[in-house]
């Protein structure tokens, strides 16, 4: 029974990592792979979905409630970003890199002015359960299936809606989908508040497991980086085979020795598979399947 | 004459489409050649396996009888093969006497390349137009700036995909013009083109290419007035 | 003579004619007098700015001339100094072997910079890409060395020392029989100096003449470049080579001013510096950067006097009016501004 018992922990970081990957990696995934912006800033996204969580909570809001006030706060600082700053970089790839970036460094700097170092946080919910000798979090447990649910979510929202049709038409070939009717602006717009409020969401979901603090955002962004190269552009084909890769990676150099060489392990991974595979497992699928 | 260029069963595929499916395509030195073909027939697609942007899936390239079938993009061209792509590749935030510059300091120095820059901007009429910058210029003289260019390197076989592509018809002239002067001077010219003036003033000898394979060759009267070629142009092919 | 003149001169670089190189002249002159007429702590801060210069002006050649954008300039200043700090610790500072440990900090970054270049240009790896990649190889080197804390974690007499960094190794000393020049203070300052003014003019050179030609073409369009029969990627590993070269450099000349070196000088902050002086004051022109470089570092100090955070966020919002409104870069653009206006006049006159 020890052995299952043991089989079990191993299974649990596994999924605990799955579940840190594909959340990290979701808003970003969203906003690259439809648009091929490269938001540095998403850390900080994450940031404001945690900090307005925790606040909410703390100052009387249910827990969901509050999760959803944080997404809800990422979005419009989203959607105001989107519209002042990055609008005018669609073209432009290395200044909308340089441009999030700097804006990641002064939310983050912003923050430490104005909330200091950290902010009190909330507990965990739900408690633990016991596997054998060892116990483990419920809501930690949990939350692998709500990083699936949300995939799934999103699969309807992009097969299913109109929106989705119109935004992959509009990655497609933009021109064409102008010219059929399809407001691309907007698209975009609400693309990137997509990206932002997922991010936010996030943060939202992982603030009751962590300390607030304003450099929390690259806590998840190499993560995310590392998810979202791996999976390449099709965010839907590739995210979840990635983010189960790299989590087997990353739990078992942890499981051997330490977080540090996990982090290690990814990054490596990262590198070899920008070598090797530069559009990603869902390239590689794409190809391997006929199209071109 | 000598076969300068030659390839034999060549063939590229991308997945299920043959973009080249079997083409032994021979050209003699000091030739002016035109390649036509209606559209997706593969014309681009052979030019940049000769040049070496595309690998083949199939078959040899040999040039001035050497093999090149293996050999980098940049070794080609300096054996001798230059080309002049259907999008202008020039450089837009240089000058356009930088441009050329970029071409000619390769194959050029000193006094003999300010002699060729010279002489370039004279033979495409840029003379006036040196020192602007080659993203401000007219599509046409984009177009010749890039002729220029592919002959800074100073080639022995010179592609041209679709020199006249935009061109109002005093400058597709104009340029029918240069590629004559050009062949006159012994320079082994390959033309992809679909302008039927232009062809009718420059052309030769012309091979025809359809779905990936030779079609047919000939002189330009021949190919006109041969049924099968019309048919492919106008028909369902 | 004529054409040394005109590669200093070029058409790549602003900054150019007698009323530039006076200028240029006074400026070197009164930099050089400077630890006559201020204190010691100033001097130590005029080294302090002068010695992210270096970086910076690899930064300009590699990404403002040759179009790669590298995230990892921060591997190499890493790599430098911890080097120097284990070869330095090792040999010691006698028979002026510290000059040995200053020679090897320097090749190691050049290596490093040769195969990861390699890696990536010949392996096919470009734009993005190429940041994604080089940022990865920072952060694996920050945080291997963040988890070297232990006594293990030793060469030869070294100790590597994770999160806390490598102190105490000695500065460059001349022995000269009874008395050593020790360069600490004025003499590491002068030492700078002369560093900073021969690399700029040396990369002037570089960035004016053939190699530069060809180097800013494949900025703009490599593919066309290789085939007007250029070897793109070798160039390109050149490009890379030197910008690892010259983030090494400063590097070593960091951990000789300090004496120390951490793994923070490879986080994510740090790789973001030299991005920001580089962009704000115009990567395409390596004036504009060395002026940027030394500007920034003073403001930035400056503010740091109330905390870090303000100045990393000055740093930020620069950076994002510079991408917005002045994409050329800060000095670049008010450059070009005083030429239209000049210009102008001229016209009317």
């Amino acid at each position: 029974m020890d052995y299952l018992f043991q089989a079990y922990a191993v299974f649990y970081q596994f999924a605990d990592a799955f579940a840190f990957l594909t959340l990290s990696g979701l808003g970003l995934a969203i906003i690259f792979g439809m648009m091929g912006v490269i938001n540095l800033a998403h850390g900080e996204f994450i940031m404001c979905g945690a900090y307005v969580t925790v606040l909410s909570a703390r100052a009387g809001l249910a827990l969901p409630l509050a999760m959803l006030a944080g997404t809800a706060a990422a979005g419009l600082v989203g959607y105001l970003l989107e519209r002042h700053i990055v609008r005018r970089l669609y073209q432009r790839l290395f200044d909308s890199i340089v441009a999030t970036w700097s804006i990641s460094i002064v939310a983050t700097q912003g923050m430490l002015i104005v909330a200091g170092p950290s902010i009190e946080g909330i507990k965990t919910p739900m408690g633990s359960f016991e596997v054998g000798s060892l116990s483990f979090s419920v809501y930690r447990a949990i939350l692998p299936f709500i990083a699936l649910a949300l995939l799934g979510a999103l699969y309807w929202l992009f097969v299913r809606t109109r929106f989705g049709v119109h935004s992959r038409a509009t990655i497609q070939d933009a021109s064409m989908a102008k010219a059929l009717g399809v407001d691309t602006r907007s698209i975009y717009s609400k693309t990137f508040v997509l990206g932002a409020a997922l991010a936010g969401l996030t943060g939202a979901l992982y603030a009751p497991t962590m300390t607030a603090v304003p450099t929390m955002g690259t806590a998840f962004i190499v993560q995310s980086f590392v998810t979202v190269v791996v999976s390449g552009a099709d965010v839907m084909l590739g995210l979840a085979p990635s983010a189960a890769i790299l989590g087997l990676i990353q739990a078992a150099l942890t499981g051997l020795s330490g977080q540090l060489i996990g982090q290690i392990g990814l990054l490596v991974t990262v590198i070899i598979v920008i070598r090797t595979l530069p559009t990603g497992l869902s390239g590689f699928f794409l190809r391997r399947n006929g199209e071109k | 004459m000598a076969t300068i260029l030659e390839t034999r069963e060549l063939k590229k595929s991308f997945g299920g489409l043959h973009a080249i499916d079997g083409v032994d395509f021979r050209v003699e030195a000091g030739e002016l050649r035109c390649l036509i073909g209606p559209n997706g027939a593969g014309k681009s697609s052979l030019f940049k396996l000769i040049v070496g942007t595309y690998e083949p899936s199939h078959g040899t390239i040999a040039f001035k009888g050497k093999d090149i079938t293996s050999l980098r993009p940049h070794l080609r061209v300096q054996d001798g093969i230059s080309m002049k792509f259907q999008v202008p590749g020039i450089f837009h935030e240089l000058p356009a006497e930088e441009n050329l510059r970029v071409a000619l300091q390769r194959a050029y120095r000193g006094d003999a390349l300010e002699a060729e820059l010279e002489r370039l901007l004279e033979f495409m009429d840029l003379h006036s137009q040196r020192n602007q910058l080659a993203g401000n210029l007219s599509h046409g003289q984009q177009q010749w700036l890039e002729i220029g260019m592919a002959l800074g390197v100073n080639p022995t076989i010179l592609l041209l995909d679709e020199p006249t592509a935009g061109m109002s018809s005093e400058e597709t002239f104009k340029t029918g013009e240069m590629v004559q002067k050009l062949n006159a001077g012994g320079m082994t010219i390959v033309v992809i083109e679909h302008d039927m003036t232009f062809i009718r003033q420059i052309a030769k000898k012309v091979t025809v290419l359809h779905f990936g394979k030779i079609f047919k060759e000939g002189t330009l009267d021949e190919i006109v007035r041969d049924e099968e070629v019309v048919r492919i142009y106008l028909g369902k092919a | 003579m004529r054409r040394f003149l005109n590669l200093l001169n070029g058409p790549r670089t602003l900054g150019r004619g007698l009323q530039f190189w006076v200028g240029f002249c006074v400026v070197f002159v009164i930099a050089a007098s400077m630890p006559t007429f201020t204190d010691s702590f100033a001097v130590t801060n005029l080294t302090f700015f002068l010695v992210w210069t270096f970086m910076a002006l690899g930064l300009s050649v590699m990404w403002g001339y040759g179009g790669i954008l590298s995230f990892g300039q921060t591997a190499f200043f890493g790599l430098a100094g911890y080097t120097y700090g284990v070869v330095s610790i090792n040999l010691g500072d006698a028979h002026g072997l510290t000059w040995v440990a200053l020679l090897v900090a320097l090749l190691l970054p050049v290596l490093l910079a040769l195969v990861l270049g390699y890696f990536m240009f010949y392996g096919g790896i470009r734009d993005v890409f190429v940041g994604i990649v080089t940022l990865s190889v920072t952060l694996v080197f920050e945080t291997f060395m963040a988890q070297t804390a232990g006594p293990e974690w030793t060469i030869g007499d070294a100790r590597l020392n994770g999160f806390n960094g490598m102190s105490g190794m000695p500065p460059l000393t001349i022995n000269g029989g009874e008395s050593n020049l020790i360069f600490d203070g004025p003499p590491l300052y002068w030492f700078v100096l002369a560093l900073v003014l021969v690399c700029y003019l040396g990369l002037r050179l570089l960035v004016n003449s053939r190699f530069g030609r060809v180097l800013v073409a494949i900025r703009g369009n490599p593919d066309r470049v290789e085939m007007l029969g250029y070897n793109v990627r070798m160039y390109q590993l050149s490009a890379f080579a030197i910008g690892g070269g010259m983030a090494g450099l400063s590097g070593v000349l960091y951990t000789l001013w300090g004496a120390y070196i951490t793994p923070s000088s490879m986080g994510l902050n740090a790789a973001a510096l030299p991005i920001i002086w580089v962009a704000a004051g115009g990567r395409k022109d390596l004036t504009a950067v060395l002026v940027a470089t030394v500007a920034l570092t003073w403001v930035s100090q400056q503010l740091a006097i109330y905390g870090n955070q303000y100045a990393l966020i000055l740093m930020g919002f620069l950076l994002l009016c510079v991408v917005l409104g002045a994409p050329e870069g800060f000095v670049v653009s008010l450059v070009m501004f005083f030429k239209r206006k000049l210009a102008l006049r001229k016209q009317l006159a």
